[in-house]
């Protein structure tokens, strides 16, 4: 995936303004930056759900324009819950994946209680799971992943890396969080968002010299 | 290597559902844009499978989000729209299908607006995760209340 020349603005405040990234299957981009430095915003643009002012995404030798042309190329875990509030949790699981992930998902320990509930009748946190699950498990060559240890408890923050780690074989992810420790954890390279652009971290003590870490 | 790549694929699992795939194939991570030099070398290969066709399994699963994402239209919609017919009732004394299928259809309109666009942003993302985008969701909606509204109204010029 090569993501270029992406520029957006929100009235007079220029939010993105030279955005070059690259992921390949295999890869796990860690995205990090201060609060309001576009992290959420780039990812959406990438997904295709917000437009940009401009932007140039391909995925092979298929350029990308909008949320028709990431149909089972790319999936988005957004930072707020997605679920459908009306619908039974076995159901979403069977909308939402192929047979064999599905039923991946229908086995692990801690969905197996929440199948016959409804979303709107899930904690916080188990939605939250349940949402990390899907979007793992599902059947695209790039996920990207905005907050995903928000409202996690620390217990299970462990085997999401794991499952990001495990499912990183197949597909490219980018990722970003407030913890950048989770990130640095797991990311195979870090990019640091700062002024409106990209830049590529080496070592961790980058960090500091640019300013997100004390 | 097209025998190579034929056995991948049948080994895939989603070859049971996927009619038709774009294969790209890659060495030590690089995609090829041109077929790879002849000789002795050591690669890692690596083929991406990129699915492009759905399948019919795929298809049912869309068409049954998009049934999902209307369902929560339909009850607040209809019941307006009866009540919008009762209280014509009340005005004239003329209870008539035809008002409940116009109103109908600019309930669910006003309703989509209000359940999807103010109060649940996010669910979009649920349906665009499966390759849906919003105006795909527009339109569906619209098309599914002509349906209903019209169908009101051509029953009430039935019976009349």
């Amino acid at each position: 995936m090569q993501v270029e020349s992406v520029m957006k603005s929100f009235g007079t405040k220029h939010v993105l303004t030279d955005v070059f990234l690259s992921c390949r299957p295999g890869e796990i981009i860690g995205l990090l930056g201060k609060n309001g430095t576009g992290k959420s915003t780039l990812l959406k643009i990438i997904f295709g759900s917000l437009s940009a002012d401009q932007k140039f995404i391909k995925i092979g030798h298929k350029i990308i324009r909008g949320l028709l042309n990431n149909r089972n190329l790319v999936n988005y875990l957004p930072q707020n819950h997605f679920l459908p509030n009306h619908i039974k949790v076995s159901t979403i699981i069977y909308l939402f994946c192929d047979k064999r992930n599905a039923s991946l998902i229908k086995a692990n320990d801690l969905i197996k209680p929440m199948l016959n509930k409804k979303s709107k009748q899930l904690s916080g946190g188990e939605k939250r799971i349940l949402e990390i699950l899907l979007v793992l498990h599902s059947n695209v060559r790039y996920i990207l992943i905005d907050e995903p240890f928000n409202g996690i408890d620390p217990i299970y923050k462990e085997d999401i890396k794991n499952l990001i780690k495990e499912q990183s074989i197949n597909k490219g992810f980018i990722i970003t969080d407030h913890d950048y420790r989770n990130i640095l954890d797991i990311a195979t390279r870090i990019i640091l968002m700062h002024d409106g652009g990209t830049k590529v971290i080496l070592k961790n003590d980058e960090l500091k010299i640019w300013g997100y870490i004390p | 290597m097209s025998k190579y790549f034929k056995h991948k694929i049948h080994n895939s699992h989603d070859n049971l559902f996927c009619k038709e795939y774009i294969l790209t194939l890659a060495i030590n991570g690089n995609e090829l844009t041109k077929p790879p030099p002849i000789g002795e070398f050591v690669y890692e290969l690596s083929v991406n499978i990129i699915k492009v066709k759905t399948s019919s399994r795929d298809t049912m699963r869309i068409i049954i989000s998009i049934l999902f994402f209307y369902k929560k239209l339909v009850i607040p919609s209809l019941a307006m729209a009866i009540a919008v017919g009762f209280l014509e009732w009340l005005l004239t004394e003329q209870f008539s299908l035809k008002t409940v299928g116009y109103t109908y259809i600019l309930a669910s309109m006003y309703f989509h607006y209000l359940i999807y666009e103010k109060r649940n942003p996010g669910e979009y993302y649920f349906y665009y995760n499966m390759g849906l985008c919003k105006s795909i969701l527009w339109g569906t909606s619209l098309f599914l209340s002509l349906i209903i509204g019209l169908f009101l109204v051509i029953i009430w010029v039935i019976c009349k």
